[in-house]
């Protein structure tokens, strides 16, 4: 007896230590394994809440609650996605001290706080394990920064994005902030922070038609009728004006004035009543040249090469709500409220007068045969290049419209250098039946993503 | 009189105690066990002690390994589109990664980002109000000891500036060993090394113009520190202990790899 009690006794040791050895690797690797899937389940967080941010994305917030980000969020509203695991409350269970950290103490308390459920759950599969993520507006205070260089940390003033830098005059689109907790079941704990701002594609040509390219004259450009025109008045700005219709090239604008006429009817910038009267039509060669890359900041595209313009074409595709083989869906189209980015790769044929038109960029490839006002906004016809008005009705676009050919109208093959642009229009009814609309651009323009303009992990307490 | 019965054995029975046989068979028996079980205890704790000291060098390289990754991560933190007016150099980071001897260097011929040697522009505690840092992870030629360094970001040179602040933070890390070192190891492990040649710690995807990714040495007039994107990082650990058993080197090789989230303006 006393023998095998020493025995088991003895082999107990030994597998005593053989456990706590592999014990100890596994321990090991798995608070590796943790670290690293903590970070994962809070980025999966940050993606979710920038995501449904975005008002094209189906599961954007306002949809599933309206006004639950509202087009400008006032300090004190916050937001918060919550991810329970089972019948747990979040936010009581895993308070975010964070809010407190950068707003003050007990700023949380007072704040007006709204919760909407996670889509990360689907189909009843669990998704990532993160348990909120806030979103709120920012000030100089919360971030810790000087954004405007006064030594001064602001904390009343929300803070916007203009493109370039975040700023304290509510320029442009507001910053907000975007922060995740993910915990593990082990107890693991990572938070991770976004400011974030919605991105546009951000184009503007400055005229009522931009004709890239080469146009000789050897063809009509518009209709020779006293009852057409085209008007770089801004229409919703009425002391703001521009060209009626722009070149790139000096030929061209030589041309084009020369086809456009009377002069009357194409007001804007550079027109006079004469004697002899002149019509709107000058050159934006150098702005063209120079045109600000609406996917990348900073940079630009010549958009009186080819390159260029074919790079413009694939940025626009990339973010395009949808591509199109021609227009007869035009439920695609948006409208005013919900502007889309829509790409025909061939000939577009639009018409009607749908209350609202369409709006927003509508990039055709193929030509684009427009009768009535079904759509506003920017129309690019980057490909055959040319914009037909076909029937005898009264017409109407308001926006602006750039026409750049690009290969050739009948082979479809690439072009060394941009083409003949054409505009043909068989009515001579209304006037201006073109008009420039800064304000119909703008809004043309939705967001297509909220980029992240800075990311940090915050350290844990 | 009646005798009471007896209970047990009593001296006129035949009493069966164990024969001196008995007595032998049964102390070898035990001898022979408790030596097995004494000898499995003793391989068991041999082990043990081996292991732990080897499973101590992988803990740290991989918590070392952990924090380049959440370094590189959370590169280029302040970025200068935070601010409307720019304050001073050490308040934004210019770029999420140092170069030097400029920022214009191309990677190869930087002395930093390089191989061995990767330096991160970061606030890493924003709270303090202390500014951005410049956090350098160096593994000088022919050393085993992967330095780190943190130093608040100046105008100058990074890699002269973190120079003094560089102290050991991963150890037995092979990845630049020397000559004599690497062989030894090709000895073991022959697939280790190829060509014998150092293995780098560091090496990077940079960012193109259309935002998409290409390995640095590839991207043409984007391989500069500016636009890094990802670094993967691989670290070649040797523990200080020699396999219990087989008496060979211990050595793991761990990979991570960061991603810069804060843009590169």
């Amino acid at each position: 007896m006393l023998i095998a009690i020493s025995v088991l006794l003895l082999i107990s040791v030994v597998a005593v230590s053989l456990i706590m050895a592999s014990g100890m690797e596994t321990s090991l690797s798995g608070n590796y394994r943790s670290s690293t899937s903590a970070y994962y389940a809070a980025r999966a967080g940050l993606e979710e809440g920038r995501g449904r941010l975005l008002p094209r994305n189906p599961d954007y917030f306002n949809t599933a609650s309206p006004a639950f980000i509202p087009a400008t969020l006032t300090l004190g509203q916050v937001r918060y996605v919550t991810n329970p695991l089972g019948g747990e409350n979040v936010l009581t269970s895993y308070p975010d001290t964070e809010y407190d950290t950068e707003f003050g103490l007990g700023s949380l308390g007072g704040a007006t706080v709204k919760t909407i459920a996670s889509i990360s759950p689907v189909a009843g599969i669990s998704g990532a394990l993160y348990k909120w993520v806030r979103i709120n507006p920012i000030t100089e205070k919360s971030i810790n920064q000087d954004v405007n260089g006064d030594h001064v940390q602001d904390a009343a003033t929300p803070l916007f994005f203009d493109g370039q830098h975040l700023n304290l005059s509510s320029t442009g689109q507001q910053a907000l902030e975007v922060t995740s907790l993910a915990v593990l079941p082990d107890g693991t704990q990572k938070t991770l922070q976004y400011v974030v701002a919605p991105m546009q594609l951000s184009m503007n040509f400055p005229a009522a038609v931009t004709a890239v390219g080469s146009y000789t004259g050897a063809t009509n450009f518009g209709n020779q009728s006293a009852g057409f025109g085209i008007s770089g008045s801004d229409f919703c700005n009425p002391g703001g004006s521009q060209y009626a219709v722009a070149g790139t090239s000096t030929t061209s604008v030589a041309n084009l004035s020369s086809k456009l006429t009377p002069a009357a009817n194409y007001p804007g910038t550079g027109a006079s009543t004469g004697p002899p009267a002149t019509a709107s039509v000058g050159s934006n060669a150098a702005g063209m040249q120079s045109f600000p890359d609406p996917l990348h900041p900073g940079q630009t595209l010549d958009l009186t090469s080819i390159a260029g313009l074919n790079q413009l074409v694939s940025e626009i595709q990339s973010a395009a709500d949808y591509t199109m083989s021609d227009c007869s869906n035009t439920t695609n189209l948006g409208s005013a409220g919900t502007p889309t980015v829509v790409v025909v790769t061939g000939a577009c044929n639009l018409s009607g007068n749908p209350a609202p038109p369409g709006s927003g960029i509508l990039l055709v490839q193929g030509d684009v045969n427009y009768v009535d006002h079904p759509y506003d906004g920017l129309i690019l016809a980057i490909g055959t290049g040319a914009f037909h008005q076909s029937a005898s009705r009264l017409t109407h676009f308001y926006g602006s419209l750039v026409l750049a050919q690009t290969v050739d109208p009948t082979t479809h093959a690439p072009l060394a250098a941009p083409g003949t642009p054409t505009l043909s229009w068989l009515a001579g009814t209304g006037n201006p039946n073109l008009q420039y609309d800064s304000c119909v651009v703008a809004n043309a323009q939705p967001a297509i993503t909220y980029r992240p303009l800075s990311f940090r992990e915050i350290s844990q307490q | 009189m009646k005798r009471p019965k007896r209970v047990g054995r009593c001296a006129g029975d035949r009493e069966r105690g164990f024969s001196l046989l008995e007595l032998v068979v049964a102390a070898t028996m035990f001898v022979v066990i408790a030596g097995t079980a004494f000898g499995l205890l003793g391989a068991a704790q041999k082990r043990y002690q081996t292991d732990s000291r080897i499973l101590s060098s992988f803990q740290e390289a991989r918590l070392g390994l952990d924090q380049i990754v959440r370094d590189v991560d959370d590169a280029g933190y302040p970025p200068r589109n935070q601010f409307s007016v720019l304050p001073s150099i050490a308040s934004y980071a210019a770029a999420p990664f140092a170069g030097s001897p400029n920022a214009a260097c191309v990677i190869g011929t930087c002395a930093s980002p390089g191989d061995f040697d990767l330096i991160v522009e970061t606030d890493i505690d924003p709270q303090n109000n202390n500014g951005v840092e410049w956090v350098r992870y160096q593994l000088p030629a022919g050393s085993t000891t992967l330095l780190r360094g943190a130093v608040t970001k100046t105008n100058g040179d990074p890699v002269t500036t973190t120079a003094a602040a560089m102290s050991p933070y991963v150890v037995n890390v092979m990845n630049n060993a020397s000559g004599a070192q690497i062989a030894a190891i090709r000895a073991a492990y022959p697939t280790m090394f190829p060509a014998g040649a150092p293995v780098p710690i560091f090496s990077y995807t940079c960012q193109l113009a259309d935002g998409t990714a290409q390995s640095c040495p590839l991207a043409g007039a984007f391989n500069t520190p500016a636009n890094i994107l990802d670094v993967e990082i691989t670290l070649i650990v040797q523990a200080t202990a020699v396999d219990a058993q087989t008496g060979l080197p211990r050595l793991v090789e761990l990979h991570g790899r960061g991603h810069r989230l804060n843009p590169n303006q």
